[in-house]
């Protein structure tokens, strides 16, 4: 995995390097968008990690011409600009992922392992929390190697909760997910899923909590506890 | 916001006012005068008529005298007495005396003029009889024929009464129109006034109506000439104090920026350090580091955000219909991972099943929630609960952040909303600036915020305590 850093802020860019290596990666560094533009025409990178407030060439413009030569390089920027324009701006013109400094390491390397994972294996992908596994493409739930047996309903609820792990997912999202199977579902439907689902997934270390007056919350126990 | 500085009473006069007292002062003068000239020409002509009247009497009376044997004889019957003597409004007397002075009849209190003059001429002049005013007419009768030399004096006097009645009959008919004139020219002044000084109000009302943050100039069309340089002035004043706002705007926007990189970088080369074999002093050192980078990525971020949602950049955050029970949700849900570290339970009530909508910016709303919710749980012990509250009264919405933390004092609530105001004794993450957005947010949404107590604690010794209740108002949501 070749990754590449563009930032001008020394002290940062050395950071990043720093980390990203320790986490397994091969990084090169640009430390202005002229640099950048002529590393990512040489070299092809699964990933690249570009700010935006850049000398002689800003990374808007980087990122302009590294999508008009056809380049689909995973590219998360990481700046200072919070703006809402600057990120529409950015979305708009090909970026995979935006991210405000500062920014926590840990947080980057999820994000990192998440963007090359998306690139290289596109919607197939197992989605992981504690011990349990969630098999996206075909649908299928496994905890500690053993599969659970879960209807197609409970199967829905489960991926909604698994993508969004650790974040609350409201009521409605999950009534839409539900809903995509047939017929209507009455008040609470959602709570008869969620009281089933919990009972079958007991045996994972994972737990669904309910958040009061948002919806439920999919975490990892041994996480929590710890 | 500011309050506007007490405007000395000295000079707090109004225009209009200074002008109509002025104008109907002089009006007033001007009507006095002419009334008091009219009431001696009224009089003046009442008596012109009366006199030749009273001259008739005098001789008629003479008509009445003969000198027989040098002694005055008057030959006067009781009912040409009367007749003479009668009048409606007036008391008539005479007297006549001979040329040695001596009265011959008539009322002796009647006293000769004090001019002389010509034997055959009349003279009228004023005098008083008993108590009364009276205009006395005095006719120098010459004798004819006899051995008395000289005249006979015959004086003819009149109380005033019909001459004034008179006189105050023609300055009513005269004085009625003039205060109608008065009246009249008063009303026209005073419209004429309120006509002219429209513009102004005008101008006052356009002014009244903008937003604080609205510094453009204000318009010299309409306005009258001459306040005319008076604008031009302030549309000065106002594009210097633009000028001036709009630089320290960027000002703390682009430090606010600037400030980032370096700090990103201090954080990520201290997060890589922790994560090398170090001594435990270097470790709580690095440690420390660790969170003051944190408090300071977080001020910088606040301030930031105070910078954006200052005044003047609603043109950057315009206002619309912001569903306010999903924005409060998402925002809520945001926050759940956070509480959980804490093991703090937060949760959502919502007091009516339908979605409350106002009139705002959801960005600004969205930092306001933030900011309330993340105090919230800075400030609220580990196992606390905190609980976001919409409600809906009349036409307000009641946006409310109750938790059972350390509370408040009563008399810090109020301070609590300034500016890098920290409560006593905490050891929270707040920087002191998150209240402050918020009540900046609040205003500009016209809401207001007030603090209560919150939900008991009872803490390890079994002391109990209140947490905080923060309670914001939308006044009127679903209008403008």
């Amino acid at each position: 995995m070749r990754l590449l850093v563009v930032e001008d802020d020394k002290i940062l860019a050395e950071g990043l390097q720093a980390a990203l290596t320790q986490a397994g990666y091969a990084v090169d560094h640009a430390a202005n968008g002229e640099i950048a533009n002529v590393f990512l025409q040489q070299t092809s990178y699964d990933l690249v990690v570009l700010d935006l407030g850049l000398p002689k060439l800003d990374g808007f413009e980087v990122l302009k011409r590294l999508r008009s030569r056809g380049d689909k390089v995973a590219v998360m920027v990481l700046t200072a600009q919070d703006a809402i324009e600057s990120r529409v701006k950015g979305l708009d013109l090909g970026a995979d992922d935006y991210l405000i400094k500062p920014v926590n390491l840990s947080e980057l390397e999820a994000r990192v392992r998440a963007l090359i994972r998306r690139g290289k294996m596109g919607a197939n992908i197992s989605l992981v929390c504690g011990d349990l596994v969630f098999n996206a493409a075909d649908k299928r739930a496994s905890c500690g190697g053993y599969d659970l047996l879960l209807s197609t309903r409970e199967l829905a609820l489960l991926e909604i909760l698994m993508h969004k792990q650790n974040k609350v997912v409201s009521k409605e999202q999950v009534l839409e997910s539900l809903c995509n199977w047939d017929d209507e579902l009455g008040d609470n439907a959602v709570e008869v899923y969620v009281h089933r689902l919990r009972k079958k997934i007991a045996p994972a270390s994972v737990q669904i909590r309910t958040i009061r007056g948002l919806g439920y919350l999919l975490e990892n126990v041994k996480k929590s506890s710890h | 916001m500011l309050k506007s500085p007490p405007i000395n009473k000295a000079s707090h006069y109004s225009l209009s006012g200074q002008l109509l007292l002025w104008l109907m002062l002089c009006l007033f003068i001007i009507l006095s005068v002419s009334s008091l000239v009219s009431y001696s020409r009224a009089y003046h002509f009442a008596n012109l008529a009366y006199d030749r009247a009273l001259l008739r009497v005098a001789l008629a009376l003479a008509d009445q005298v003969d000198v027989v044997n040098s002694k005055v004889v008057i030959d006067l019957p009781e009912i040409a007495k009367d007749m003479l003597q009668y009048d409606k409004d007036d008391y008539i007397n005479y007297r006549i005396s001979a040329p040695d002075g001596s009265i011959v009849v008539g009322n002796p209190e009647i006293t000769p003029p004090k001019i002389a003059f010509k034997s055959g001429t009349h003279l009228y002049y004023d005098d008083v009889l008993g108590n009364e005013e009276v205009r006395v007419v005095a006719y120098a009768l010459p004798v004819i024929n006899s051995e008395l030399k000289g005249s006979l004096l015959i004086q003819v006097a009149e109380t005033r009464t019909k001459r004034e009645t008179m006189a105050f009959e023609i300055i009513e008919e005269m004085l009625i129109p003039q205060i109608m004139i008065m009246l009249v020219t008063a009303l026209v002044i005073f419209l004429s006034i309120k006509r002219s000084l429209l513009p102004l109000n005008q101008l006052r009302d356009s002014l009244a109506k903008r937003s604080h943050e609205d510094l453009s100039p204000v318009a010299t069309g309409s306005a009258p000439q001459e306040i005319t340089p008076l604008l031009n002035e302030m549309n000065d004043l106002m594009l210097r104090v633009k000028v001036g706002v709009d630089f320290q705007k960027t000002f703390v926007a682009d430090a606010s920026h600037q400030l980032r990189t370096p700090i990103a970088a201090l954080q990520n080369q201290v997060e890589l350090a922790l994560r090398e074999p170090v001594s435990e002093q270097v470790r709580h050192g690095l440690e420390n580091i660790a969170v003051s980078t944190k408090h300071l990525s977080r001020l910088v971020q606040q301030l930031l955000t105070l910078a954006r949602i200052e005044p003047g950049t609603e043109g950057h955050y315009p206002f619309e219909e912001v569903n306010l029970t999903r924005l409060v949700q998402a925002v809520t849900a945001e926050w759940v991972p956070r509480a959980l570290k804490k093991s703090i339970d937060l949760g959502f009530e919502a007091e009516s099943g339908q979605d409350l909508v106002i009139s705002g910016n959801a960005f600004m709303l969205k930092e306001m929630v933030s900011n309330l919710i993340d105090n919230a749980i800075c400030y609220t012990p580990n196992g606390g609960v905190v609980t976001v509250a919409l409600s809906q009264k009349e036409d307000n919405a009641t946006l409310q952040i109750i938790d059972n933390g350390i509370g408040i004092a009563h008399d810090q609530q109020e301070l609590v909303f300034n500016r890098f105001y920290r409560v006593e004794d905490s050891d929270g993450e707040g920087c002191g600036l998150g209240l402050a957005i918020v009540k900046e947010i609040a205003l500009a949404h016209h809401a207001s915020i007030s603090i209560q107590d919150g939900l008991p604690y009872s803490d390890a010794g079994g002391h109990i305590t209140y947490g905080t209740n923060v309670t914001i108002d939308f006044k009127a949501y679903d209008q403008q």
